[in-house]
């Protein structure tokens, strides 16, 4: 079942780059995070799981970059189920809705030792097993493979809305639909999938909160000013603005120091960073984030197999989107949902499984050139 | 087998396609993941440096600004248009130690000496506060613009991160304790907590603004959502129906009774307008300092004062803040005469001539004499025993009136109800709850029975009026920032209690208890007082409450003075000698300020008058007012042209000179070099202010930075070059 490779051909055809890109990454949060947490109670013990979850995280990394990643083409679906009978548990069971700062049961807790989220390793074994049924629906097309697919695909995603957790559920909906479209999907149901979305809209606008609405107003026109005085700015551009070329510094932003931005450490991280290392500091994690993925769908792009294709392409989709909707809600382009910032969040599950699809994506790099086979 | 052939399949399909479609997406995929980044990038990049200078200034107001915009309390005015109470600008300063800890170039030390140094603070204490894990420490509230100048100019100078100066706002009171109970104070949070502060709090304290934050469905914030700005809507001017002038004449003349009386209690005197019942001047002592509301009262010693503990303010309520002239009760006794007087005088019970006696009478077994027990005066017309007050007389006459109409007057006059003055805390007026023939035969020369000092002055001056009971008020008008009028206060009538002819009758009948009676020691000469004087006893022996009330000029009154005196325990406790002379000292200097010009009294031409006040006359005036007198003049210096006006007389004004006397006038021109007229100045600008009297060759004498927000002399006033004129600036915000 594992196609052995020699260390020697291990390390030649390991792809630097991307671990290179990854660790510089993960280098901005490691430095960051200390100012960020300073001023917070729980910030000892937030640098503590942060450290040892990319400790543990790295580790993982290399362990699956070390192991044939084809192997999940067949192990996929028993991670997958493993990741929905946790789903289904944290529904009732789970904790999370309480906290007002997480709001959705979405939090499992083993012995009280240990808490973790099972939508974020859900996010691993998702796309594990669903580019292992595109491939084989690439292989033989049948409708009962594309309604299996369907099925498989929405699940979680139903699931997760149950917690309820719409802004993960989107990461799901977001990478499926990139799968989709890197299946080859032709562009006349693309097209037609677009209207019918485009169409549903003003159904959607009748099921929003009125706050939601007027954030819609306000963003299509900005002199729109729903409570009827005054300006409208949020406080992470506020934090994001008073950073400047350089920023204030670690240890130094007003907003950041004086606990002024909620969830700084995860969340918002971006902000903070933003107000304490300046634009240097958010263009550096732009251009590394998006370096990334630029690089992993290269990779994928590269793969002699459509499994390699699509699992890489997957999973650069799902981390491409916490990039694009952290960022994005920082610098309020995107509504405001609890997406952590890959490599640089606080947050060890979200470490965890990136650096885990990371090792997984180098494992594909390293076996490019291999193709299915049994 | 099955499985060996269907792999197979894929190798030859992937070999032969070589998945182009798939390639090509991935492609697709790249360039809208670039797309993306590049507008993010942008957009930040956007934020960071567009926006960046506007959002710095955001950033800080929202971390070290309250939720809460603060509006800005009114100004309260006399009715000359001067400041009673204004709120001026000062700082906060606060610090946030985990920033502040983190300055590399300075210690926390070095910051807390230096931060003592300016703000004369405990250096032990403001250290702690700077050491400790927290984020905001409060290091000094209500500093003054000078000393967080300096503040600002530390933090400057060594880089100092962590020190925060927030815009505050605090009560001055120009005059310190001039009318203090009238006029109150407020609360740290600028909130009124006493006298008008409190009564027009509405008013004064406008709206505050807002910074909302939206909150989602169940309540909770939402990290980041939008905020809306409400901004705050200031508060309004109060235009009072104070008078400066008089209050502080009043409050002379007061602290001068106490002294001569040796009052062990304090005393009272309002001074109201007799047709509007407005209130021009309120005193009661011992006052207070209105910059100092807190401060220990004089002759108490207390360990630990502070001003804020529970039984330090008990003490404050009891003592020097409160109100005696609204709050605390007493015995009218013979003032309350006069109220008997209309009763009958309205039902026609007596005439003036109707001739009575004052024997002494029994009511259930009770005798009442008269005051002159050895030496009655006998059969009397009801005239003159009103003019010697004989209690008897006021007895048998309230057996006439009928007890039902009796107390039915009483509550007519307003002694039932509380007077209605804008003040809080009014004290509630005792009468027997079901009065007998005999409580009445006592209340009616004013005993047994407690009214506050402000129900007597409204009754007074219905009987001033023409009859009308009006409530007194404190309030003239309430004006927006812009001058706008938004309540304008009418003298608001309760109702007619006597008619026009038994008004009219009883002011000749009160003019001749002055000249003529038991009040001759209220005569001014000129001015026709008209009035009475009571003395009662309290519960305690020997403890006495002196009074005088009355109203001039007795032919078409002007102002109603009331003046008691508590507990005098000088060479007399009597209301003609312990409050009349003091009232009459209120009348002459009250109606002077308010011009109102002497007439010779009827049937009492007197050989003296007391000389005018001249200065800033022009000569023609002048001299009208000295023929109006009966006086002569003289004229020093030049009387050509219409502006030149009178720099000064001799002899001066108020001083009593025989008639036909010459008073001597000098004259000068307006803008010769000799003086200067003072510019109106309130509002300006320090530099401003300096600069203009520098160059008309005035000396300044300034109390504060800022704004100007009183000066020494009124504007039009003439001066002599070189003199030192005293200025008060403070930083305002709205005065400009």
């Amino acid at each position: 079942m594992f196609n052995k490779i020699s260390i020697k051909t291990f390390f030649k055809k390991f792809d630097y780059i991307l671990l290179g890109l990854v660790l510089a990454l993960t280098a901005i949060g490691v430095i960051a995070m200390p100012s960020v947490v300073d001023t917070m109670n729980s910030g000892p013990s937030i640098l503590k799981t942060q450290m040892f979850s990319i400790a543990l995280g790295l580790v993982l990394c290399l362990g699956f970059s070390i192991i044939d990643y084809s192997f999940l083409r067949y192990w996929g679906i028993v991670f997958y189920i493993i990741g929905l009978i946790m789903l289904i548990y944290v529904i009732p069971f789970g904790y999370g809705r309480d906290d007002p700062n997480i709001g959705s049961n979405s939090w499992i807790d083993l012995f009280g030792v240990f808490s973790f989220q099972p939508s974020e390793l859900m996010k691993v074994a998702y796309m594990m097993f669903l580019p292992s049924q595109f491939e084989l629906l690439k292989e033989e097309f049948s409708i009962k493979r594309l309604i299996f697919i369907a099925i498989s695909g929405l699940l979680p995603i139903g699931l997760i809305l149950l917690q309820p957790d719409l802004g993960t559920s989107t990461v799901f909906a977001f990478s499926f639909a990139v799968l989709i479209f890197v299946y080859g999907i032709k562009y006349r149901y693309l097209i037609i999938s677009v209207a019918v979305l485009a169409a549903s809209l003003p159904l959607v606008w009748l099921f929003l909160d009125t706050w939601q609405k007027n954030r819609i107003r306000v963003f299509i026109d900005p002199t729109f000013d729903p409570s009827g005085a005054g300006y409208q700015t949020s406080k992470s551009i506020v934090a994001l603005g008073s950073g400047g070329l350089k920023g204030a510094g670690l240890f130094n932003g007003i907003q950041t120091q004086g606990n002024g931005i909620p969830v700084k450490e995860s969340d918002f991280i971006f902000s903070s960073i933003g107000e304490e290392m300046g634009f240097i500091g958010c263009s550096a994690i732009v251009i590394l984030a998006f370096l990334i993925i630029i690089r992993c769908i290269y990779i994928a792009s590269k793969s002699h197999s459509y499994y390699g294709q699509f699992i890489v392409a997957g999973m650069a989709a799902m981390i491409a989107f916490h990039f694009i909707e952290n960022i994005g809600m920082n610098i309020e382009l995107m509504p405001v949902t609890g997406i952590p910032l890959p490599f640089i969040s606080a947050g060890g599950t979200n470490l965890i499984g990136s650096f885990a699809m990371i090792g997984i994506i180098i494992s594909a790099s390293i076996r490019r050139d291999q193709i299915k086979r049994i | 087998m099955d499985k060996k052939e269907k792999s197979k399949k894929t190798e030859n399909i992937e070999n032969t396609t070589n998945n182009t479609l798939t390639r090509k997406r991935l492609l697709i995929l790249m360039a809208v993941f670039i797309f993306i980044a590049m507008i993010i990038a942008g957009y930040t990049g956007y934020i960071q440096f567009v926006w960046a200078n506007e959002l710095k200034v955001k950033s800080y107001e929202q971390q070290n600004q309250d939720r809460t915009i603060k509006a800005s309390r009114g100004t309260i005015y006399d009715s000359q248009g001067r400041i009673l109470a204004i709120s001026i600008s000062v700082d906060t300063i606060s610090a946030s130690p985990v920033i502040l800890q983190k300055n590399k170039n300075i210690t926390v030390e070095e910051i807390a000496q230096e931060l003592c140094l300016i703000l004369k603070l405990n250096y032990e204490s403001v250290l702690t506060k700077l050491m400790s894990q927290s984020q905001y420490q409060l290091i000094a509230s209500k500093v003054d613009k000078n000393t967080s100048e300096l503040v600002k100019e530390f933090i400057k100078k060594q880089a100092v991160a962590g020190i925060y100066i927030q815009q505050d706002s605090k009560r001055y009171y120009p005059f310190g304790s001039l009318a203090a109970h009238a006029i109150g104070f407020t609360g740290d949070d600028n909130q009124g907590l006493f006298g008008l502060e409190l009564a027009l709090d509405e008013y004064l304290s406008g709206t505050d603004g807002k910074i909302l934050t939206e909150l989602d469905v169940g309540g909770t914030e939402l990290p980041f959502a939008f905020e809306s700005r409400i901004e705050a809507v200031d508060g309004y001017d109060v235009i009072t129906t104070l008078n400066a002038d008089i209050q502080r004449i009043a409050e002379n003349i007061v602290k001068q009774a106490i002294e001569d009386n040796k009052s062990k209690d304090g005393a009272v005197c309002i001074i109201s307008n007799s047709k509007t019942s407005e209130i021009l001047a309120m005193v009661s002592e011992p006052g207070f300092d209105l910059n100092l509301p807190r401060a220990l009262p004089k002759g108490y010693t207390i360990d630990g004062w502070t001003g804020l503990r529970n039984t330090d303010v008990e003490l404050l309520y009891s003592t020097v803040w409160r109100n005696k002239a609204i709050m605390d009760t007493y015995e009218p006794g013979s003032t309350f005469k006069s109220i008997t007087t209309a009763m009958a005088l309205e039902e026609d019970i007596v005439e003036l001539d109707t001739i009575v006696d004052d024997l002494p009478v029994t009511v259930f077994g009770a005798v009442i004499h008269c005051w002159s027990k050895e030496y009655p005066h006998g059969t009397e017309t009801f005239l003159q025993a009103v003019y010697n007050s004989c209690n008897p007389v006021f007895v048998k006459i309230s057996h006439l009136i009928g007890v039902k109409t009796f107390y039915e007057y009483v509550e007519s006059f307003g002694f039932r109800d509380n007077s209605g003055i804008e003040l809080q805390g009014e004290g509630k007026s005792i009468f027997h709850d079901v009065p007998t023939k005999l409580d009445m035969s006592v209340a009616s020369f004013g005993q047994r029975f407690q009214i506050t000092p402000i129900q007597m002055v409204a009754a007074y001056n219905a009987i001033a009026n023409g009859g009308f009971l009006i409530k007194p008020s404190l309030t003239d008008a309430i004006v927006d920032k812009q001058g706008n009028v938004i309540y304008d206060y009418e003298p608001q009538t309760v109702r007619q209690v006597i008619s026009k002819e038994t008004s009219d009758e009883l002011r000749g009948i009160l003019e001749g208890v002055v000249t003529e009676g038991g009040a001759k020691n209220a005569y001014v000469e000129g001015y026709r007082v008209a009035g009475k004087t009571g003395t009662s006893e309290t519960i305690v022996d020997d403890v006495y409450v002196s009074s005088f009330i009355g109203f001039a000029p007795a032919d078409n009154p002007v102002i109603t003075v009331l003046f008691i005196v508590f507990n005098p325990q000088g060479d007399s406790y009597y209301g003609s000698q312990v409050a009349a002379p003091y009232a009459k000292m209120v009348f002459e200097q009250a109606l002077e300020v308010l011009s109102v010009e002497r007439q010779g009294s009827a049937g009492n031409s007197k050989n003296s008058v007391y000389v005018p006040n001249l200065n800033g006359y022009n000569v023609e005036k002048a001299a009208q007012k000295i023929v109006s007198y009966g006086l002569n003049y003289e004229i020093e210096g030049s009387t050509a042209g219409e502006d030149v006006t009178i720099m000064y007389q001799y002899p001066e004004s108020g001083t009593k000179i025989a008639k036909d006397g010459v008073i001597i006038l000098y004259t000068y021109v307006p803008d010769s070099k000799m003086t200067v007229r003072i510019p109106y100045l309130v509002g300006k600008e320090k530099s401003y202010v300096i600069k203009t009297l520098k160059d008309l060759g005035l000396n300044i004498n300034s109390d504060g930075d800022g704004s100007c927000i009183s000066v020494q002399y009124p504007a039009g006033t003439y001066v002599e070059k070189g003199t030192i004129v005293d200025i008060t600036f403070r930083f305002t915000d709205y005065l400009d």
